[in-house]
């Protein structure tokens, strides 16, 4: 590293250059992450919640297709037992679920994720209240929820079930629905995994049921995409400064080739840079940038500071670049040091 | 007395067939420790070739070349590589042969560290017996052509080598400095005990060689 140092400080503005692409490259890798855990719990912070009380799978009505599963499946109230009673299984509660239009206390139309669950089923929250108090179409609060749980990027409400099914039919204030809807649920969530099939029913885990909350797949997908393009980059662009860098001192590597330098010092001497360049402008960059999440996580823009995906993140992005700096350094050791001679030069 | 560069009837060629060129052909050498040689002829006579065989840097085809006692022909890549940091000093052409981002001084640190040790004589040593004491924090940038050849011959001389090959030292440079600067390396030679060869077609400057070979065709004379 004794040339290495000297080299940086010597070249400092290009080195700059490149440290500067680097450390927006970071921010922009953690922005991302950040926008993209936002918008993830937006979707399915709701799904996440049950998760946490124990709720392992999701059984839609067989058939149903993937994306928006959960307002589409219609399951009859058996199937609840139906899957209570197959292997693997703990426990099973139906749930209803429906995006409602609503309007809040002060007459402002708002979306509303209605979520009909049996009040004492493992996934009622608590405080949930055994029977709902309903005037005309009103609902009254009578707790909140632990923790921010959205669906769809709609704020969840939780009902008793036959409210639920109720809004579901459409049945107005004070009127009863049809007998049959008071028979159905969207889909049941259990606990615990089925060994075998069941009639009529798609089971499918928690996770692969985010997939079924409107934009989840699309939304991920194209962040996860803009990801792995900014890896790519940075190893294009990192590979590209080192590889115009080393040509040109190249012959200062053919000196000390002709000296006796061996390969592995002067591999060290060159990968040295681009590890001490990758480093100090991903840290700078991710300092900054989690500093600007910070802020940003108190606007209204779905961003959430997960700190081990922006790690992993940086990590990504320093081993892309030292993968660049790899192939391109990589020519060092291959310089002929008999070009040293001569007028080669 | 052994020699320090014994060759014997060494030969190499480059290309094939027709276009086959001999540019060493059954070259013998001997330079014995504190003798300064020059090698003159004209371009293309396998002057250069004479210095990358000596100086480790290629393996000739037939022949031998023995150095600090190896039989080094047979030796791989990374072994000459050794062989050139334990014995050998390189004085090259050009005077862009300096990293420009080091300071005078810290190319002969810089040149410790891939030899891997100072030898006998410290930094501030060498650069006062090449007369650069005073520009020791200079970078090759702000030195003129004789003072960027005097740090490459400090340079060369650490980890006290046994060889010092010299390639075209005085090719940059006017007629006083070029005098300065072989008779400094003649003297290093005499008083370090160090066998040096110098390749030029300067012929102003061997007056200060101990012997003048020359070379024709591949041929020393």
């Amino acid at each position: 590293m004794f040339l290495a140092w000297r080299d940086m400080l010597f070249a400092r503005t290009r080195f700059l250059l490149m440290g500067l692409v680097l450390a927006l490259m970071s921010i922009l890798i953690v922005i991302i992450s950040g926008l993209t855990a936002g918008l993830v719990n937006d979707g399915v912070s709701g799904l996440k919640a049950m998760g946490e009380e124990g709720a392992e799978v999701v059984a839609f009505e067989d058939g149903t297709q993937t994306d928006s599963a959960f307002t589409r499946s219609i399951v009859p109230l058996t199937a609840a037992d139906d899957l209570a009673a197959a292997d693997g299984v703990a426990e099973a509660a139906p749930m209803g679920l429906s995006i409602v239009n609503a309007r809040n206390q002060d007459g402002t139309p708002v979306d509303l994720t209605l979520i009909g669950v049996e009040p004492d089923s493992f996934i009622a929250p608590e405080g949930m209240p055994e029977i709902a108090e309903r005037t005309e179409t009103e609902l009254e609060v009578t707790a909140f929820a632990d923790g921010q749980r959205t669906f769809g990027h709609v704020d969840m409400g939780y009902v008793p079930l036959d409210v639920w099914q109720e809004a579901h039919a459409g049945a107005r204030a004070g009127e009863a629905a049809h007998e049959h809807a008071y028979g159905e649920a969207s889909v049941v969530v259990a606990q615990g995994t089925p060994t075998g099939t069941v009639d009529g029913l798609d089971v499918r885990t928690l996770e692969e049921s985010f997939q079924s909350s409107p934009g989840y797949g699309p939304e991920t997908m194209t962040l996860s995409m803009i990801e792995w393009f900014l890896y790519i980059i940075t190893a294009l662009v990192t590979g590209a400064f080192f590889l115009v860098w080393t040509i040109q001192r190249s012959g200062d590597i053919a000196i000390m080739r002709a000296m006796g330098a061996t390969r592995g010092f002067l591999l060290r001497d060159s990968l040295g840079q681009a590890v001490v360049i990758l480093a100090l402008s991903i840290g700078v960059g991710v300092a900054l940038a989690v500093g600007l999440g910070l802020w940003l996580e108190s606007s209204p823009m779905p961003y959430v500071t997960e700190f081990d995906r922006i790690a992993a993140g940086a990590g990504m992005l320093f081993i892309s670049g030292l993968i660049g700096a790899l192939v391109a350094v990589f020519r060092v050791t291959r310089t002929d040091p008999l070009t040293a001679l001569g007028e080669n030069r | 007395m052994t020699a320090a560069l014994p060759l014997d009837n060494v030969s190499l060629s480059y290309g094939d067939g027709d276009s086959q060129v001999h540019a060493l052909n059954g070259v013998s050498l001997q330079v014995d420790p504190g003798e300064f040689i020059g090698v003159v002829g004209p371009s293309g006579s396998g002057k250069s070739t004479l210095l990358a065989v000596a100086g480790a840097l290629t393996r000739p085809e037939s022949g031998s070349v023995r150095l600090a006692g190896e039989e080094i022909t047979t030796f791989s890549d990374a072994e000459l590589a050794r062989v050139r940091r334990e014995h050998i000093g390189f004085v090259f052409q050009s005077s862009g042969n300096l990293p420009s981002a080091l300071k005078a001084r810290d190319q002969l640190e810089f040149a410790a560290r891939i030899t891997g040790g100072q030898g006998r004589r410290t930094t501030a040593e060498l650069l006062d017996a090449v007369g650069m004491s005073h520009r020791a924090g200079h970078r090759p940038a702000s030195l003129s052509g004789g003072e960027r050849q005097r740090i490459g011959i400090a340079r060369a001389l650490v980890g006290d080598p046994q060889l010092l090959l010299v390639d075209e030292p005085t090719a940059a440079l006017d007629r006083q400095r070029a005098q300065e600067i072989v008779s400094l390396l003649a003297r290093e030679c005499h008083d370090y005990g160090v066998a040096g060869v110098m390749v030029t077609h300067d012929l102003g400057v061997l007056e200060h060689c101990d012997r003048v070979l020359d070379m024709v065709d591949g041929r020393l004379g």
